[in-house]
């Protein structure tokens, strides 16, 4: 009797560590929201403003934004575990899940890879391709690792039947092609929604025929739980404001929606092709 | 230099000018400085905003981004600017992400404003974007330029002013020597006819005011020349006249004592021939005619004595011992003194200018007139004396009735009495301030202490 209420007590006082440790870790840093670098920087952090503020607002603590250079570096982020929040490409969201990552939520479209061509392009299917220029956003987004797939699916290879150039983001990639600089660009509808309304008019899209999840909001592994369902409950709150819905609206990204056993199933595929490409993300 | 300072009116002229010059130069280079530093200042504040928003435009993106690589290209670039001394970037953790130039081992806290107190100026950027903050950049910009520019608005400010100075010093001699040459002519003019050339006149040249001045001048030394002329003539008639008057009341005094003389005489005879045929009334007639000849005879003598007076010279460097002449005076009279039973003291008298015969003469005409002018107790007389700033001035004090106040001026008239007890015809007091005039003193009358007696008082020119 007396071993099982030292237990107890001991298993009370733990308790208090542990959710004075949660409060202490709520309030003694600014939260770090780390953004897939799928845009130009300055753009992200315009972008993702309204979010910072909802956030700073509903948590009562300072929030901070941050990105990398470019998705190598992202991932190292990720992997390093360097952020509190993530806003990542599906595929190193379910990648961080699978290495203790809490899913939170994720914006509601489906996420599909396209060739963004010239509007006034004879491409018209990607076996049109034959002979071009094609970029990527980057080599680790998932359109662009989905989209080879798909081209490699209907027998594309590259070097042989189109040759492939790399661009920093998505938003360079479309630019890239609105410029002439390349043929086609396999990015995702979310940039081109986002991109200028002259840009959108000089291009057209060749859809892929399969989806994926769009964009995972993740917590830290290193995250208490508690605090994570805070976080996940002020992106709700965030969503329901005028500034939220402006947000996701302006963004493409329409709404949030919890992040489902089918979505990381999903995304099997793509992540297997990630830890081909980075070998360190295979360990 | 202090007697070229003090005679020269154009080196005073000139030092004075210049002395001003350089008072409005230095305030000028002083003022000039103050406004190029002022003016530099508010463009260095002005220059460190515009490289502050440099800094925070190039480096917010890529430290929002932690893309540490182009931080560090951006950095060294950055710090390549001119005026830079140094650049440190830390994020938003406090982590030095990079760093160029002469960073200091520790960095200093940021100045609160830009100036030259210091040859580098230290700052601290916040970065942020969107209110959030991403690092911090600490700075030097150099100050080197402010000092530079400083330096050299000093040095052209002072090259400038010698230069001011000398050249307005050498017109100002130049100016300086074209007027006070005309001046020094004016006098020379003035000297001469300072020295009697009164008819001496100077060339005027120009419309200025010295050549006013030179008009002036001309007027005035023909003014004087015609007046000092008319003086000439006034004064030789009045000699003339003078001495005539003079002559006149010497031969009236010499020939009218004569028949005054056999008046008294033939009078005195006609008493005595007739002594047994004459009444009482006419013996007394013959009184009355006597007593009027002694009296006239005796005016007739003072009346001479006191022309004598101005035919006497006054030495003018002569110094006469005044207790010896009140001595002599009193020696003179002491026939007169033991009849009227007068006590007379003379105490401690100073020398002093003048003829002693006269002096004398002046002191033994008071000590009679004391005498002569006594009350009921016999005379007691004082003569002493007082030093007052460059003259002697001396009483001759009595216990005698006094003079009333309306004739204390009066009793110094010829011939003027005051019709009391005495033997006076008005002559003495007459003749005392006539010998005393011609010594450069005056003389006047004090009256005694509890309304008894007077001093009779006058000055002369105490002997150095």
């Amino acid at each position: 009797m007396r071993g099982v209420l030292r237990l107890a007590l001991a298993v009370c006082a733990l308790a208090t560590f542990i959710h004075a440790a949660g409060t202490a870790w709520a309030q003694d840093k600014p939260l770090r929201v780390a953004l897939m670098p799928f845009t130009n920087t300055m753009r992200l952090m315009e972008m993702y403003q309204p979010l910072r503020e909802s956030l700073q607002a509903t948590l009562g603590r300072p929030v901070y934004l941050l990105t990398a250079a470019d998705y190598e570096s992202y991932f190292r982020l990720m992997r390093e575990q360097g952020y509190d929040i993530a806003v990542t490409g599906p595929h190193f969201g379910a990648w961080a899940v699978a290495h203790g990552a809490r899913p939170l939520l994720r914006y509601g479209p489906t996420l599909k890879p396209i060739l963004v061509v010239r509007a006034d392009s004879p491409i018209a299917s990607p076996l049109d391709l034959h002979g071009k220029v094609l970029t990527l956003s980057n080599r680790l987004s998932v359109s662009s690792i989905t989209g080879q797939a798909w081209l490699a699916g209907l027998g594309l290879t590259e070097g042989r039947d189109y040759r492939l150039t790399v661009s920093p983001t998505h938003t360079t990639a479309i630019m890239s092609v609105v410029m002439g600089e390349a043929d086609a660009a396999i990015t995702t509808h979310t940039p081109v929604q986002q991109a200028p309304e002259d840009t959108r008019k000089a291009i057209r899209v060749i859809e892929s025929p399969k989806g994926f999840p769009h964009l995972f909001t993740i917590a830290s592994p290193t995250m208490p739980a508690e605090q994570a369902e805070r976080v996940k409950a002020a992106l709700l709150t965030f969503a329901d404001t005028a500034a939220g819905k402006d947000f996701l609206e302006s963004s493409g990204y329409r709404s949030y929606r919890d992040i489902s056993a089918e979505d990381l199933e999903s995304l099997r595929g793509p992540v297997s092709l990630l830890s081909a490409i980075v070998p360190e993300a295979a360990q | 230099m202090k007697r070229l300072v003090h005679r020269s009116l154009r080196f005073r002229l000139i030092a004075a000018c210049v002395l001003i010059e350089m008072l409005m130069l230095s305030l000028i280079v002083g003022n000039s400085m103050r406004l190029v530093q002022h003016h530099l200042l508010a463009q260095a504040q002005g220059r460190v905003a515009n490289m502050e928003e440099t800094f925070s435009v190039a480096l917010a993106a890529p430290l929002a981004a932690r893309d540490h690589a182009v931080l560090r290209s951006l950095i060294q670039r950055l710090s390549g600017l001119d005026g830079v001394v140094y650049l440190t970037l830390e994020d938003a953790e406090g982590v030095t992400v990079g760093q160029e130039g002469t960073v200091p081992p520790r960095i200093p806290d940021p100045d609160a404003t830009f100036s030259d107190a210091t040859t580098v100026h230290h700052g601290r950027l916040d970065i942020d974007l969107y209110g959030q903050p991403l690092g911090r950049l600490h700075y030097g910009l150099s100050t080197d330029f402010l000092s530079a520019a400083k330096r050299e608005v000093l040095l052209q400010g002072i090259a400038i002013a010698t230069l001011e100075i000398f050249f307005s010093t050498f017109a100002l001699i130049t100016v300086g020597l074209l007027l006070t040459a005309r001046l020094e002519t004016l006098t020379d003019a003035s000297l001469r006819v300072a020295a009697g050339d009164l008819r001496t006149l100077v060339e005027v040249r120009g419309n200025d005011e010295v050549a006013a001045l030179g008009h002036a001048f001309n007027t005035m030394a023909e003014a004087i020349g015609d007046k000092v002329e008319q003086l000439e003539v006034t004064g030789a008639t009045l000699r003339a006249s003078n001495a005539e008057l003079q002559r006149l009341a010497e031969v009236a005094a010499h020939h009218l004592q004569e028949p005054v003389r056999g008046l008294v005489t033939y009078a005195q005879l006609l008493e005595r021939h007739a002594a047994g045929t004459l009444d009482d009334e006419s013996r007394d007639y013959l009184d009355v005619i006597v007593a009027g000849a002694k009296r006239t005879r005796g005016l007739l003598l003072d009346l001479q004595s006191y022309v004598a007076i101005d035919m006497s010279p006054v030495p003018a460097d002569s110094v006469v011992d005044l207790g010896h002449c009140a001595r002599d005076a009193c020696a003179a009279l002491a026939d007169k003194v033991e009849a009227s039973q007068a006590t007379v003291t003379i105490e401690d008298l100073p020398r002093a200018h003048g003829d002693a015969d006269q002096i004398t003469t002046v002191l033994r005409l008071l000590l009679e007139n004391a005498m002569d002018h006594r009350g009921d107790q016999p005379p007691v007389i004082r003569v002493h004396a007082t030093p007052d700033s460059g003259r002697v001035v001396v009483g001759v004090s009595d216990n005698g009735p006094g003079v009333p106040r309306e004739f204390r001026e009066r009793v110094f008239e010829l011939f003027e009495t005051l019709g009391t007890r005495g033997e006076g015809t008005g002559f003495g007091l007459a003749a005392v301030r006539k010998i005393v005039r011609r010594h450069h003193g005056n003389v006047w009358i004090t009256p005694g202490s509890n309304n008894s007696g007077l001093t009779v008082n006058f000055t002369l020119p105490k002997a150095t």
